[in-house]
């Protein structure tokens, strides 16, 4: 009683403290153009905001004795401020371009927010801008712009970690908002279900994560970290419609309309004293380049963020998804690859995915502060035949909890430590009725041996069960150093594993009906899945206008699950602990930024060596290179950019499962290479505020499969308008 | 000269992507194989060559009764078999097959001959892809996926047959 009373008393202490507000612009120091989405903090609080599109921003009862101002933005070196004396006082701040992503501020890496060229590992960043030019729908597309990660259609591979299995179970672990977001019953991503309007920056970590993060990290990490309110009343707004090319042969013509696809995007956002406000609505319909390939899509998305005190803020969030859409698995053959297989024809899938999250995070003091996340995940969706039969359905809900306390012991020492705990609950005709749970404790220190050198370690206990199939216990233990050599050069090596426990759909999946002429049984004996990644990788500026990194990876797989068919004459396919498996590779960047950044030119590879360890033989679904160029070139109003992606045929596929299927010609498959380009007129200028965008996707109009028996969408060509008012 | 590269480097990438035209299924192959039979020595009655086949099996040894055989031909349709060759059977002559199977590797292939009116057993093996006089062991192929292997080759003597994998009843 006497620890709340006293709580009480400091919060009253705290609210009656004299306070003084902050208004900037926070512009280049090049050309002094806006810079828009910076992020703005004032250190050891809650308290935060981004840029406008004017490089405006304004921060409001920030504490006296709160004085220094963190700014930063992806392509920015970092800025700290101190504040003057003053009430109010009025900014203009002065970012310094930076090549490269050496200087944005990251959270995922250590779970809290840090410089990324003070982190031990491999991270890639997506910035909201990198989301606009692209008229990015669905977060998958943007990350296929990410180096080192292919898809598998909508399964995600973070240096080929992942392979390919149909709907049950992810290598990657994904967060909003540092929760994670993993259907209860298959821990599958629906990548389609993130609501890519509201999103501030994406973090993508390569490599195993499960010391911070638990199981589903084996591979790597996608952080998806949406947006804060605005600090005044701020209206969104965008609408596109886009075009499929017809079909490159007359073999694959199944109609002589073109098909389109449109959305629109309203999004409102404001700061009302201590409340953050941001909500959205989004649409999508897609009649889609293929026979029975259509779908249509909502999103809902609502975050409120109260500040309690400038020293702790509680934070709610909700997203709901409902898609409505046929269900093209593969193609009837290669000489009707727009055509799905006829059993295929009139089923469709409804889903409804429906997330909540509330976080609550207290800076205690300067050097200590903890927030406690809680999050209910439900999924819910059936696929229904032709008359509206029901042939799968199933009911999920998992709920996640997080505690977590961040102390600067000293000057030397960040220690970050938590428990978690998570539970799932499964309702299903293809999975039964079932329930798991678990529960975790972690401890990290960040050990800053000297300005140049720190060294993290780190090490969690994981508790996995799910009734009636497995108990299971983890220790995943990491280690990482850095070294800067100078500014902008770093060197950096880690050492992590990682582990993924078997869904509740490989475990129980018992189907009769997939329209497949194989049936799936339970699977009732697997082992979760472990991995060791070791990452030595570094940084260096070659010029000024050219920096480079490389990393070079090693990572080893034990007890990968993957599809058996353990009878050819009854064809029945169930899931096992097979494959023992050595992925070893490099990816290297080069970034160059020329005619005083008017012009960028990003060029990537990545080499995958994926062989199983017993045969040597190449993994299956894995792209043995990977490459990319993306550029963009900025004049006046208008900015233009031309994206590249090269992915090397995959060599190893599974064709017991395409011959059980079957997938007709389903080993027809093709080097991927796809050009993507853009051209957007900025007419806020001339006193218009809107821009118009021109985005020609796949503009070769190249044919590929970037999964078996699945032609990719042919050449795209789509217009947006986008707006914002205030 | 770091802008030149740079701008080199992705010119060079584009180009290289036009290069390529992607899937295309106007040039695509079909899995199979093809080949000729030559039929040498007497020829049976006509009425005793109901049917003529090519059946391709990729497990070896082959079942032991016919009726297994034609289980798997039929109703799981794991052995895949040719269209009927008997109209083109004429003494001392070769006639020319094509197939079109699932790339993987077969064991045993084979041409089978329906002698009597019992479709689910009066079958006959009378001649083995790699059995010679000199070599008794059926030969191996595999298929790849977008290629027609070509010179699976048979010789036919009706009244010389080879070993028959299966009892005849």
């Amino acid at each position: 009683m006497k620890l709340i009373v006293a709580h009480i008393v400091f919060l009253a202490f705290l609210v009656s403290q004299e306070r003084m507000s902050v208004h900037g612009k926070i512009v280049s120091s090049e050309d002094e153009s806006a810079i828009a989405g910076a992020s703005v903090l004032i250190v050891s609080t809650t308290l935060g905001t981004s840029s406008d599109a004017e490089g405006r921003f304004s921060l409001r009862k920030i504490p006296l004795e709160r004085r220094q101002l963190q700014i930063s933005a992806v392509g920015y070196k970092t800025q700290v401020v101190e504040l003057g004396v003053g009430d109010v006082q009025e900014l203009v701040i002065q970012l310094h371009p930076s090549l490269i992503q050496t200087q944005g501020v990251v959270v995922t890496a250590n779970k809290r927010a840090q410089s990324l060229e003070e982190i031990p590992v491999s991270m890639s960043v997506l910035d909201a801008k990198s989301f606009e030019v692209r008229n990015i729908v669905s977060l998958d597309d943007a990350l296929r712009y990410v180096p080192g990660v292919n898809f598998q259609q909508s399964q995600i591979n973070i240096r080929v970690s992942s392979g390919y299995s149909r709907g049950v179970g992810s290598r990657v672990a994904l967060l909003m908002d540092g929760v994670p977001l993993l259907a209860g019953d298959t821990k599958e991503i629906t990548f389609e279900s993130i609501p890519v309007f509201q999103i501030d920056r994406v973090e993508v970590l390569k490599g195993a994560g499960s010391t911070l993060y638990g199981s589903g990290a084996l591979g790597g990490v996608v952080n998806v970290l949406t947006k804060d309110a605005e600090e005044t009343p701020t209206i969104f707004w965008r609408v596109y419609s886009g075009m499929y090319s017809k079909p490159s042969f007359d073999q694959w013509k199944w109609t002589d309309a073109y098909r389109f696809t449109n959305g629109q995007f309203l999004g409102f956002s404001s700061r009302f004293e201590n409340l953050g406000v941001a909500f959205s609505l989004n649409r999508l319909s897609d009649d889609g380049y293929r026979d029975g390939d259509w779908l249509r899509r909502y999103n809902g998305f609502l975050k409120l963020k109260y500040d309690l005190s400038p020293y702790q803020s509680i934070t709610y969030s909700s997203n709901l998804f409902t898609q409505y859409r046929a269900d093209f698995l593969w193609w009837k053959n290669f000489q009707n690859a727009l055509r799905p297989a006829d059993r295929q024809r009139d089923i469709t899938v409804n889903s409804l995915r429906f997330n909540n999250s509330i976080v609550y995070k207290h800076f205690v003091t300067d050097e200590f502060y903890y927030d406690m996340k809680a999050v209910h995940f439900r999924g819910n969706w059936h696929r229904d035949g032709l008359n509206d039969t029901r042939l799968d359905a199933s009911i999920s809900d998992a709920f996640v909890t997080d505690v977590q306390g961040n102390w600067t012991l000293d000057e030397k020492n960040i220690l970050t430590f938590g428990i978690a705990g998570n539970y799932d609950r499964v309702r299903a005709n293809i999975f039964g009725s079932h329930e798991g749970r678990g529960g975790a404790i972690y401890v990290q220190d960040e050990y800053r041996l000297s300005d140049d050198l720190s060294a993290t370690a780190g090490i969690r206990h994981d508790y996995q069960e799910v009734f009636g199939s497995f108990t299971e216990q983890q220790t995943n233990p990491k280690f990482g150093m850095r070294y800067t050599i100078a500014e902008g050069s770093t060197v950096r090596l880690s050492v992590g594993r990682g582990f993924r426990s078997p869904s509740i759909g490989e475990l129980f999946t018992s189907t009769s009906n997939t329209g497949s002429a194989a049936i799936v049984v339970p699977s009732l004996n697997l082992n979760p899945e472990h991995s060791w990644t070791y990452e030595v990788s570094g940084t260096h500026p070659l010029t000024e206008h050219i920096q480079i990194d490389l990393a070079l990876f090693h990572s080893d797989f034990y007890d990968l699950i993957e599809p058996h068919v353990f009878s050819d004459s009854l064809a029945k396919i169930n899931f096992r602990n097979i494959t023992q498996a050595q992925v070893r590779g490099f990816e290297t960047s080069i970034r160059t930024a020329i005619f005083d950044h008017a012009l960028l030119i990003d060029g990537h590879y990545n080499y995958n060596w994926a062989v199983e360890r017993n045969t040597n033989a190449f993994l299956r679904f894995r792209p043995r290179h990977i490459a990319s160029v993306n550029s963009s070139f900025e004049y006046l109003f208008i900015s233009t950019g031309v994206d590249y992606r090269f992915i090397s045929r995959i060599e190893q596929i599974d064709g017991q499962l395409i011959d059980l299927a079957p997938i007709v010609n389903g080993r027809q498959r093709v080097d991927i290479h796809v050009v993507d380009a853009r051209v957007i007129a900025n007419l806020v200028e001339w006193g218009i505020p809107m821009r118009v965008a021109l985005n020609v996707n796949n503009a070769l109009g190249y044919n590929y499969t970037e999964l078996i028996g699945n032609v990719a969408p042919p050449r795209q060509i789509t217009v947006s308008l986008e707006g914002i008012v205030r | 000269m770091v802008q030149k590269f740079s701008l080199l480097l992705i010119v060079s990438l584009l180009l290289s992507g036009c290069d390529e035209e992607g899937l295309n299924p106007n040039e695509f192959q079909e899995p199979g194989f093809s080949g000729t039979i030559t039929f040498v020595g007497s020829i049976p009655p006509r009425d005793s060559i109901d049917d003529l086949r090519v059946v391709a099996v990729p497990y070896y040894p082959v079942d032991t009764t016919v009726a297994d055989l034609i289980d798997k031909i039929l109703n799981k349709q794991i052995i895949p078999f040719s269209g009927s060759l008997s109209d083109q059977v004429e003494p001392n002559t070769t006639i020319r097959y094509e197939m079109f199977v699932k790339p993987q590797t077969y064991y045993y292939i084979a041409v089978a001959q329906l002698y009597g009116a019992n479709i689910f057993q009066d079958w006959r093996v009378v001649s083995i892809y790699g059995h010679t006089p000199t070599h008794n062991d059926p030969l191996p192929i595999t298929i790849i996926d977008g290629e027609l292997k070509e010179n699976i080759n048979f010789t036919v003597d009706f009244y010389n047959l080879p070993p028959q994998p299966f009892k005849v009843p």
